[in-house]
């Protein structure tokens, strides 16, 4: 090769390579991962939300004292390793942070909702449905989605009374956080849940063979708290 | 230590280089590096062999059984997992190519490319063998583990492209100018896939088509494979201008833009400008009469804007999904189902740290150069600084994600100075030091809402321990007694009133204070022993009582030589650092338990008030007897599985300053007439030692130069259990053709 096209070979390579560049060169996005824009489309990718969801309502098995895990840090016993911040002479503190404070899990139920219900469209028969899968099934699995969020929030109930319903969770945070959506009083909760209540047993369908078990679970979708 | 098992690696290195000049005005290199390496280890010689060494080796349990089988006391003890628990052989290839031209179309305009390209794959194969404990009739006692391979393929390809064009010229040969402007582009891509398969038909042929799918208590287990792949680029522009005046006054000019893939568009690019000024003084006319002694003197300042990343993450602005294959953990026809869930929240809004740094510096060369040195001080501020983000309510339902919200001002100064010279009767020597020191306060840190002391404050020094001021060990319970009751008073005086209950007032961190257990400093005044708050408004005996910070590095660097003898030694220290461990590699009695505990030498220092006396049969089978002999003046507190002794405080804070002789060599350079005639341009023997000496006052369980390393167990900074430096020996001839 002479050394002028040498030149000239490196010379446009140099420019094709910065003409591209800016543009795309520094477009990266995850190669490997779903971004939740793309997920919540088939019934099976909803089973997958449940299958998160179920384990957080049902007793779990702790390493220590198993089933009665649940008994930490209650009268009944403390747990391995102590509950030294909770015992103190003559008064039992509550935690001010974790266990009922959380809201992680009515966050993950929201976050789906905001990404289901769009895809199902308005109308409860599913007429306008873009979820692929079967939609008798489609209809059951957000009835169970329906069915979480509302034990969630009525275990908030029995245990706090009043409590901030939040029905919209953020997606992402920009440049800087916008106002924290505001609980509801329970006055307007009981009001709110009654009516949600309503969907879920619209959509349960009691015909699916859930395999998901329970009857305990059909019973709640189909006659709600 | 870790005569077990089989360790070793080997390397292959290939280098080849080429250059043209193709054409009086354009001139092409290319090169090529090419390495090779095998690594081959134990496969249960990972990361946390180090962290639980001192928790699994005590002195009590046996390497071997009595039949002289290995010992794995049911997996807990690490030996026979060295020797027998499988392999893992690590194939490795580097290529590094360099390709570059360079064409000058104008006397002293030069336009250069230069493409790197590097890439880096490697291959594991590993092998989980179970070890099995035997009974006494040297039977084993099979506990069903599985076996198991594990392979996986790694690559890594760096491209990095510059390209940029420079110009130098003079105007009436005074003033210099050197103009120069180009462009900089990195990308790099990764994938990565790995499986495992369960059930070796044969130990000594690991291969995936011979394996079962059982585990080793009969049960499938199918294969798991998992893939990934990740990409990320930057792109950046730059200029720079040189300008000097008859090499008097200097300066220099630079402006670069970058941008990142992992910022989004609107936040990807940032300008990052810098100035210096310099002067030299030595070259002024004013100055001749003393040039002969001060022959250069030249004064530098600038200001400079730098911009970080400070990030590993691949995409830190994209939000994603976590999906799994048969994660789920309620199962559904007795099978574990899919579970996914959305990961935690992301700011859009990230982008790069602005770093603003201040420098002012003096050179000098002195007597022909003989002494020469310098002298640096900065202050560097770091703004826009990721960090944690303002405390959101509850409600939110997951952590908020980081912010670049944060601030740091780090000053410091740098020292360097050596004395060269070569005597009249041909003793070569030189002594050369440098002494530097750097410390970071903190601006801003808005995340740390409830002023939390553990947390960073702003006001206060990166790297402060905060902790309790100890009195000592009480050595009877009345010395006890006596403290606490002197707290009591204490109290009353304060309130009024004595305290519900008597001798009470360390409580607050246990109960059972007994001989052999701390006495703390009441430093506040209230006759408690407390942390009050745990923020800066009400730390209660809290205070700051060191740093982890290491302050005032140093090394020093003599050389001498001699008719063809040469010899150097170089130091390297550290002047002042506080180091504080809660981990049970230091206190021997682990906090959190039996199971962790230590027992070192340095552990059979604490207290106890009466002889230990330990009954054991001998090999001859006569009863003996070892002695513990009580120990009042002990180093540590009487052993106790709480961390009630174990707090923060002055008493244990150990000085982790030190100087070592990092390494000292003599050598001996053959003469040139007598080599010069085998056709060897240079031969020389040497022998050379690294980490030879260490004087430090720290634990002796601990390597100064690494003790900020480690994982912790317990403790806020690294817990120092990392393995020490190793003093290495070697002696060698390196010859020249």
């Amino acid at each position: 090769m002479k050394p002028n096209k040498i030149l000239g070979f490196g010379i446009s390579c140099v420019l094709g390579l910065a003409a591209t560049s800016c543009s795309d060169f520094l477009e990266k996005t995850p190669m490997s991962q779903i971004p939740p824009e793309q997920y919540y489309s088939s019934a099976s990718q909803i089973d997958a939300i449940l299958m998160d969801n179920y384990p957080n309502i049902l007793p779990g098995h702790g390493s220590w004292y198993g089933y009665f895990e649940g008994d930490d840090g209650t009268d009944n016993q403390v747990r391995t390793g102590g509950c030294w911040s909770q015992y103190t002479t003559d008064l039992w503190r509550s935690n001010n942070e974790a266990g009922e404070w959380y809201f992680s899990r009515i966050y993950y139920l929201n976050f789906a909702f905001s990404n289901i219900l769009t895809r199902y469209g308005e109308k409860l028969d599913g007429q306008d449905n873009t979820i692929s899968g079967d939609l008798p099934l489609v209809q059951h699995y957000i009835g169970e989605l329906y069915f979480l969020r509302a034990y969630h929030y009525f275990t908030k109930l029995k245990t706090f009374c009043d409590f901030p319903i939040i029905l919209n969770p953020f997606t992402t945070i920009g440049r800087s956080f916008p106002t924290l959506p505001q609980g509801s009083p329970a006055t307007k909760w009981h009001a709110r849940f009654s009516m949600t209540s309503t969907r879920p047993s619209t959509l349960c369908n009691s015909q699916i063979s859930t395999q998901h078990a329970s009857t305990e679970t059909r019973h709640c979708c189909l006659n709600p708290v | 230590m870790l005569n077990h098992g089989k360790d070793s690696r080997k390397r292959y290195n290939a280098t080849g280089k080429f250059s043209a000049k193709l054409t009086s005005w354009a001139e092409f290199r290319y090169s090529v590096r090419y390495v090779h390496s095998d690594t081959n280890v134990p496969s249960r010689f990972g990361d946390d062999w180090y962290n639980y060494i001192g928790a699994q080796t005590w002195p009590n349990l046996p390497i071997y059984d009595e039949n002289g089988y290995y010992y794995s006391n049911e997996g807990g003890a690490p030996a026979m997992g060295l020797a027998q628990g499988g392999t893992r052989l690590t194939d490795r290839d580097e290529t590094y190519q360099q390709a570059g031209l360079t064409i000058e179309p104008l006397k002293n305009w030069f336009i250069r490319g230069e493409f790197n390209y590097r890439i880096d794959q490697s291959k594991d194969r590993q092998t989980r063998l179970p070890i099995y404990d035997h009974y006494v009739d040297g039977s084993i006692k099979d506990m069903q583990y599985s076996s198991s391979l594990y392979q996986s393929f790694f690559q890594n390809k760096y491209a990095n492209w510059n390209v940029y064009s420079d110009y130098t010229f003079s105007i009436k040969d005074a003033h210099n100018f050197k103009v120069m402007a180009g462009f900089q582009s990195e990308e790099k891509k990764q994938e990565y896939f790995n499986v495992s398969a369960y059930g070796l038909q044969d130990y000594e042929l690991p291969e995936l088509d011979l394996t079962t799918n059982l585990q080793g208590n009969g049960e499938d287990k199918a294969p798991s494979v998992h893939g990934r792949r990740n990409q990320w680029s930057i792109l950046g522009f730059f200029g720079r201008i040189n300008y000097d005046y008859k090499g008097k006054y200097l300066l220099e000019a630079n402006l670069r833009y970058d941008g990142s893939s992992r910022f989004r568009s609107d936040r990807r690019w940032t300008w990052s400008p810098s100035a210096s000024l310099g002067w030299n003084i030595a070259e002024e006319s004013f100055w001749e009469s003393i040039h002969p002694v001060v022959n250069l003197l030249k004064l530098r300042a600038s200001f400079g804007h730098l911009s970080n990343q400070n990030t590993n993450d691949w995409y830190p602005t994209y939000r994603t999904m976590s999906t799994g294959t048969a994660n789920g953990d309620w199962l559904q026809g007795n099978k574990r189902p899919n579970a996914s869930w959305v990961n935690g929240l992301i700011s859009t809004y990230l982008t790069w740290e602005k770093i603003k740094t201040w420098n002012i510096g003096l050179d000098w060369g002195l007597f022909n150069n003989r002494l020469t040195g310098s002298v640096d001080a900065f202050i560097r501020d770091t703004d826009d600084m990721l960090g944690p983000p303002v405390e959101l309510p509850n409600t939110l339902g997951l952590t908020a994600p980081s912010e670049n919200n944060c601030a740091l001002r780090t000053t410091g100064w740098e020292l360097q100075i050596t004395w060269r010279d070569v005597t009249p009767f041909g003793l070569g020597y030189s002594i050369s030091a440098n002494i530097s020191d750097a410390r970071t306060k903190i601006k801003a840190y808005p995340g740390n809402i409830t002023g939390d002391i553990a947390n960073y404050n702003p006001g206060h020094y990166l790297g402060e321990i905060q902790g309790l001021t100890s009195i000592g060990i009480a050595k009877s319970q009345e010395e006890m007694d006596a403290h606490l009751a002197a707290l009591d008073r204490r109290f009353e005086e304060v309130n009024g009133y004595a305290p519900a209950t008597p001798l009470q007032g360390q409580s607050w961190y246990g109960t059972n204070w007994a001989a052999g257990d701390m006495m703390y400093k009441d430093v506040n005044g209230d006759g408690q022993i407390t942390w009050g708050d745990w923020n800066w408004n009400n730390p209660g005996d809290m205070t700051v009582i060191g740093n982890t910070t290491p302050r005032y590095f140093f090394g020093i660097d003599l050389t001498a030589n001699y008719k063809g003898f040469d010899f150097r030694a170089f130091f390297q220290g550290v002047g002042k650092r506080d180091f504080y461990s809660r981990s049970p590699l230091f206190w021997g009695a682990f906090e959190g338990g039996i199971w962790q505990s230590t027992g070192f030498k340095v552990h059979e220092d604490y207290f106890r008030a009466e002889d230990v006396v330990f009954n054991y049969t001998d090999h001859n089978g006569n009863p003996a007897q070892y002695v513990l002999h009580a120990n009042l003046d002990s180093y540590y507190p009487r052993p106790l599985h709480n961390f009630k002794n174990q707090e923060w405080q002055t008493r244990y804070l150990q000085n982790a300053a030190y100087i070592r002789c990092k390494n000292m060599q003599l050598g001996y350079t053959l003469p040139q007439s007598i080599t010069g005639r085998l056709g060897i341009s240079q031969l020389r023997l040497y022998v050379s030692v690294d980490n030879l000496f260490t004087i430090t006052k720290l634990s002796k369980v601990f390597d100064p130069e690494n003790v900020g390393g480690g994982s912790s167990l317990g403790g806020r900074t690294g817990d120092g259990n990392t393995y020490p430096m190793a003093r290495t020996w070697s002696c060698g001839l390196s010859i020249s053709i």
